[in-house]
């Protein structure tokens, strides 16, 4: 028989798993910087493997592509304006059951992944990461054509912080 | 009515080698069932670390057609770290986990999620528990390690 139990009184209340949309009021702007040239030594994209990946329309591939397009544009601001102290390590592109299309960035101090899904309005992101004191965190929200550029420029600027 | 115990670690398997990203599990290794039993819940399969061989018994899993049902190896998590972690979906009755001995296997269980979160919250609880493996991953002796 299958049984279940939980017991809740070791459990400790002073870790959270956050749900929220990225804030609004921080700074996307990259203005500034107008190189959306990657060196071959920080493309984290130059082999990146996807023989395997299969899409299931023409708007989701086109999706792919535009944020693709604006990773490398972002990637490369962002190590002009860190003086390349800083590298990005490579992500990983598999499908997952839904057929959606999902790009995964995985390293010790954070998991992150963009799932562009097959019908592009439910596609969405998120990062688990652990905060300063060392508790699991979570950030995820919607990823759609009008804010993918906004989203894009923030996950890459905290994983970037994370390095 | 008897107390349930359980061991302080439990494995999950890894069939495929896109599951396992320098060396790091991610969030796909970690995908509950689509269907949802009668009390609400989805499943994610488990070998509670009861023994040696609760290991063992996970690495030698085979398919109908012979082959290893887990190629690549097992993920091995801390269970006191999962309750911690996941607490506020306990606290909400969104989070559980169980026993369920299956033929051939007595260390077999699940973690479960309620059936009526929604994907994103799904993927987060997955990537959670990748996180929480991490690189804690038992190989396959014949698995060769990509860099």
């Amino acid at each position: 028989m299958t049984t279940s139990y939980i017991d809740n009184n070791d459990v400790k209340n002073n870790v959270v798993i956050r749900d929220s949309y990225l804030s609004k009021d921080e700074d996307y702007s990259f203005q500034y910087l107008r190189r959306p040239v990657i060196f071959t030594k920080y493309d984290v994209f130059a082999d990146l493997d996807l023989n395997d990946v299969e899409f299931s329309n023409e708007s989701q591939k086109e999706f792919f592509d535009n944020i693709m397009d604006d990773l490398r544009t972002k990637i490369s601001q962002l190590l002009l304006e860190l003086d390349f102290s800083q590298s990005l390590l490579k992500p990983k592109v598999i499908n997952d059951s839904d057929g959606a299309v999902v790009l995964n960035w995985v390293s010790s101090n954070y998991r992150a992944y963009i799932n562009i899904e097959t019908e592009i309005e439910n596609s969405f992101f998120g990062i688990v990461f652990q905060d300063q004191e060392q508790n699991f965190q979570s950030v995820s929200g919607k990823i759609d054509n009008q804010n993918y550029s906004q989203v894009i420029g923030k996950i890459m600027r905290r994983l970037l912080n994370y390095i | 009515m008897d107390e349930v115990r359980y061991p302080d670690t439990y494995f999950r398997g890894i069939s495929n080698k896109d599951f396992v990203v320098q060396n790091r599990v991610i969030a796909a290794a970690f995908q509950f069932d689509e269907k949802i039993r009668k009390d609400g819940f989805k499943e994610l399969s488990i070998n509670w670390n009861d023994s040696d061989d609760a290991l063992k018994t996970i690495l030698n899993q085979r398919k109908t057609n012979g082959k290893l049902q887990f190629s690549v190896g097992a993920a091995k998590l801390d269970l006191n770290l999962t309750k911690i972690v996941f607490s506020p979906y306990i606290d909400r009755n969104e989070f559980n986990y169980e026993r369920s001995p299956i033929d051939g296997n007595q260390f077999h269980g699940n973690l479960l999620i309620k059936g009526t979160l929604d994907k994103r919250i799904r993927l987060s609880l997955s990537s959670t528990l990748a996180f929480i493996a991490d690189v804690n991953i038992l190989y396959q002796e014949d698995f060769k390690i990509e860099d």
